[in-house]
């Protein structure tokens, strides 16, 4: 399986390459006041408004830094009315690498407020990267409000 | 030797004692005579033991010997002499006879004489005489003659009738007289019992009568003795404390003390002696007091005079300094307006090496001043080049910045590449190992630009650095420039005023030059003045010391003085 790899400090995280739609720069993103603080704004994507998830204060609880290797990565988010692009807003986003189904392990450690984290690979260098689970990265309330005004965007 | 030494010791002796030693000598002796006078008394009085002892010793006698003034044994040798007697025997009779008379005889001659007139000489001088007499003469005249005969006569009956006739006129004639003669005797027997009777009796009163009287005065002797005890205690004591307290006003005044107090309330010796101290010490008193009050005048007088010389003494002292001071000082003007010529001259040789030196300075500063100007145009063009520098690292740096650029956007291809291949399913993976070798050489590309990027930043800062000392540098310089321009021109100024100064060292000099002579002048006047004050000095030095051997003499009468305490 080809896993897109993210490097948050020096904790190294895994996107299914199968969900990326695309990882493009990270452009400026529109913030949306009164929004819950992992909730990065608003971004353009191909001429589509795409909300977006700040990776790196969801897992870390700082904000991603500017950087060159700050990068958008472009999922599809399974909803309801079908896959919805979203953005998450990741750093070092710069390598790809294949790794074994079959190889990875459970944590044995879940913790309630972060069940979006998968199980644990060794990577080709031996270090530990743990998947990422986009499917439920997002909560019911936020989901909703994240996706309301797409819906009601496509729908007339 | 031994009386010089009692008379030591008497010496050492208090008054009270030796007067008490003699009373008490005296009053043993006298109860010495007073114990064997009544021993004495005691032994002799009349039935005391020797006069009974006496007594009884002539009662002995009286009743052993025949009593002489009794006829009675002449009675019985003329009734033995009737007898038959042998020749001798009758010699001795008749011899004994003539004895018994004499003794008779004269023992009345001696009572006749001895007793007065009265009832026993009567009885014993007349009554016991009278018949005793007619006795002896009846017997002398009548009996012994026929007795004799009667011996003599050979014819036994004569001699009996004879020796009848003898004792005829025995029993007639000298019978009846001795008979006559017992009664008068016992007559005085009884009447001398009786007058020794009264006798003994009234000496026995009169004995015990001294000897109780001989009691109370021996009491009364004890009593006075004991007063005149008490009274010599009481005048030896007070004559004693009278002269104690004489020895003590004596002593203080020998020790200098004269406010002791004298009571001389006696007119005895002792308190003569006393009044004699207290007037001594009064006048004594008196007198020092004089002397002290002469001393401490004279004393304050010496003190006076001492102080006003030692005043005098220190105004001329003074004096002489100041005028010494003065001198000095004139010779330190002079020796400094001397030295301060010599300095003068030394300064404007100074002056005019300065000048000189200056002079050379200033052709050096012009040197100077070419050579820093070339210095200042070379650090200009220095910091132009650096700038130029600085602005080609500035395009250095860009186009590394473009290069990353191009890296970063690479990498993002080859990603989404790769993404898109793994899309692809199996007709992608040809093209996800290409996007994986251009995403590497995107890397590497990436890697060396961030090298590149940080040796430009080290040369652009050292740069920096370079072209900020440049300027710094160059401001310097500058500075420099316009310092030596400064000091050429001061330079300049210090040539032309010691040109100036040197015109007026020589007016200076010439003023110095008379003022030393001025000064040389004070200064020989002082010395003369300086002569003057010293003799002065010493004269007064000389009244000082007089005063102060005269002080010394009256402080000598003073400390004698103070060992009198005077009252006032």
């Amino acid at each position: 399986m080809l896993v897109l790899i993210i490097q948050i400090g020096s904790d190294r995280y895994a996107l299914d390459a199968r969900g990326v739609r695309e990882v493009v720069p990270a452009v400026v993103v529109r913030t949306v006041p009164h929004a819950p603080p992992e909730v990065a704004g608003l971004a353009t994507w191909r001429g589509q408004v795409v909300p977006v998830i700040d990776l790196v204060r969801l897992l870390r609880g700082q904000p991603c830094p500017a950087r060159m290797s700050s990068r958008l990565v472009i999922v599809d988010y399974p909803t309801a009315q079908g896959p919805r692009p979203l953005g998450l807003l990741a750093e070092q986003v710069t390598d790809v690498e294949r790794i074994d189904e079959k190889r990875s392990v459970d944590p044995g450690l879940t913790v309630p407020s972060a069940t979006f984290l998968g199980k644990v690979h060794h990577d080709a260098n031996g270090a530990l990267v743990q998947l990422v689970e986009v499917k439920a990265l997002l909560p019911d309330k936020l989901q909703t409000m994240l996706f309301a005004a797409a819906d009601a965007e496509v729908r007339p | 030797m031994h009386a010089r030494l009692g008379a030591s010791l008497l010496k050492n002796v208090k008054l009270s004692v030796r007067l008490g030693g003699l009373f008490l000598i005296f009053l043993a002796a006298f109860v010495a005579f007073a114990l064997v006078a009544f021993r004495t008394v005691d032994e002799i009085k009349i039935n005391s033991p020797l006069y009974r002892q006496i007594i009884q010793d002539k009662d002995a006698i009286a009743d052993v010997l025949p009593p002489p003034e009794y006829i009675i044994e002449s009675y019985l040798v003329v009734l033995q002499l009737l007898g038959d007697n042998d020749d001798a025997k009758a010699h001795w009779l008749l011899a004994h006879s003539r004895k018994l008379r004499d003794e008779y005889d004269a023992r009345h001659t001696v009572w006749a004489s001895a007793l007065k007139e009265g009832p026993l000489r009567q009885a014993l001088v007349v009554d016991s005489f009278e018949p005793a007499k007619t006795f002896y003469e009846i017997r002398d005249a009548e009996f012994i003659p026929k007795i004799t005969a009667a011996r003599a006569e050979k014819d036994p009956l004569l001699a009996a009738s004879v020796k009848e006739e003898a004792r005829r006129i025995v029993v007639d004639k000298l019978a009846p007289l001795y008979e006559k003669h017992r009664v008068a005797v016992d007559e005085v027997v009884r009447l001398a019992t009786a007058g020794a009777k009264r006798n003994e009796d009234h000496a026995a009163a009169v004995l015990s009568e001294r000897q109780s009287v001989l009691k109370w005065l021996g009491i009364a002797i004890v009593i006075l003795a004991l007063v005149i005890t008490a009274l010599t205690i009481g005048i030896t004591g007070r004559l004693s404390s009278h002269l104690e307290d004489a020895t003590e006003a004596a002593s203080k005044v020998a020790s200098g003390d004269l406010t002791v107090k004298v009571d001389a309330d006696s007119n005895d010796e002792a308190g003569r002696l006393l009044a004699a101290i207290k007037a001594m010490t009064s006048s004594l008193n008196s007198l020092v007091t004089r002397v002290k009050e002469a001393s401490i005048q004279l004393m304050s007088t010496a003190t006076q005079f001492s102080a006003t010389s030692t005043e005098q003494e220190a105004a001329v002292t003074g004096f002489g300094a100041s005028t010494a001071q003065i001198a000095a000082a004139v010779r330190e003007i002079s020796a400094t307006s001397q030295e301060l010529l010599s300095t003068m001259d030394n300064v404007r040789g100074v002056a005019t090496a300065a000048a000189r030196l200056a002079d050379d300075g200033r052709a050096g500063l012009a040197g100077m001043d070419a050579s820093m100007q070339q210095l200042d145009r070379s650090t200009s063009s220095i910091s132009s080049k650096l700038s130029v520098i600085r602005e080609k690292a500035a395009d250095i740096n860009l186009v590394v910045t473009t290069i990353t650029k191009v890296a970063d956007q690479t990498n993002l291809l080859s990603v989404n590449a790769a993404i898109e291949a793994e899309k692809a399913g199996e007709y992608g993976l040809g093209f996800l190992v290409l996007a994986r070798e251009i995403r590497r050489l995107a890397d590497q590309t990436a890697v060396s630009t961030l090298d590149i990027e940080q040796m430009v930043r080290q040369m652009q800062s050292a740069v920096t650095a370079g072209v900020m000392e440049m300027d710094r540098f160059a401001e310097d310089v500058r500075q420099g420039v316009a310092t030596v321009a400064r000091i050429s021109s001061q330079l300049g100024e210090i040539i032309e005023r010691v040109g100036t100064i040197n015109q007026r060292f020589e007016t200076v000099n010439e003023g110095m030059r008379a003022q030393s002579q001025g000064a040389k002048q004070i200064n020989e006047a002082m010395l003369q003045l300086n002569e003057g004050a010293r003799q002065t000095a010493g004269s007064v030095r000389e009244l000082n010391s007089a005063t102060s051997h005269l002080r010394t003499a009256v402080d000598g009468l003073k400390t004698e003085i103070s060992h009198f305490k005077v009252s006032n």
